[in-house]
């Protein structure tokens, strides 16, 4: 196995080992990653995203119900519901008032779905990625739901990146909306 | 209907079939179907000019502006 960190004859630090560059793919130059297509990047990060949804998936099921528990329960000191709120800080809500229990109900009911729907969503772009489909209509679609997501996200729990990102996601969508139309003229140009 | 191509009736004129032509200037059956169907978007000037070399007409034999 090579070093992960060498220097070419130019100058170009290589950041990849070869088992990296094999599997992912490098078309004749080191440290060039391929962003499209199979053994790409774009398939990494579908693949991680898969995964990614699952364990999201796992720690809603659990920890949503034991969340909703911690706003309507004091466990006694010592009770195994005690313990294990206590391992996975959450916090004990159940003493604030209704208003606030409300809006946490709230922010569970939009935070949860809108994640796994977005993180589905996302997998989805980055097959289409993967599948050397870039410029197509279903991805301006998609940039337009993830727009749409990450504004409620945003709206949800007050967070201002969300909001930017989503603004982003935007102005893909429109530079999407823009290359779809110059393939298409490309596909039928003869 | 705009712009047509007349490829179809060239290419009875000339008696030649749509594989031979494709053949001939290098492109495949399947977008020179395009062509003759009247489907494509846009055309290459190589293009044309391998068609014109091929059934030895000029572009305006192949193209013909029609009222919509």
């Amino acid at each position: 196995m090579k070093s992960n960190i060498k220097l070419l004859e130019n100058d170009k630090i290589v950041l990849f080992n070869d088992s990296f560059l094999t599997r992912f793919g490098s078309p004749g130059y080191y440290g060039v990653v391929k962003y499209l297509g199979d053994k790409s990047l774009s398939s990494l990060i579908e693949k991680l995203l898969s995964v990614f949804w699952w364990i999201m998936a796992a720690l809603m099921v659990t920890g949503v119900p034991l969340e909703i528990l911690a706003l309507f329960r004091i466990p006694g000191e010592g009770s195994p519901l005690y313990a294990v709120l206590t391992y996975v800080e959450i916090p004990f809500s159940a003493a604030r008032s209704s208003a606030y229990k409300v809006m946490i109900l709230l922010q569970i009911a939009v935070i949860v779905p809108v994640t796994l729907i977005l993180i589905r969503k996302l997998r989805d772009l980055f097959r289409n990625f993967r599948l050397n489909l870039v410029f197509r209509s279903e991805n301006i679609t998609l940039l337009g739901q993830l727009a749409l997501l990450f504004l409620l996200l945003s709206a949800a729990s007050l967070n201002i990146l969300s909001l930017i990102l989503s603004i982003v996601l935007l102005v893909l969508t429109e530079i999407f909306k823009r290359g779809a139309a110059l393939q298409e003229e490309n596909d039928w140009t003869v | 209907m705009g712009i047509v191509f007349r490829l179809d009736r060239m290419m009875a004129d000339r008696k030649i079939s749509l594989k031979e032509l494709a053949e001939r200037i290098e492109i495949t059956n399947a977008n020179l179907s395009i062509l003759k169907t009247g489907k494509a978007k846009a055309i290459r000037m190589t293009t044309l000019e391998a068609i014109c070399r091929e059934l030895q007409c000029q572009p305006g034999d192949l193209l013909e502006y029609e009222e919509e």
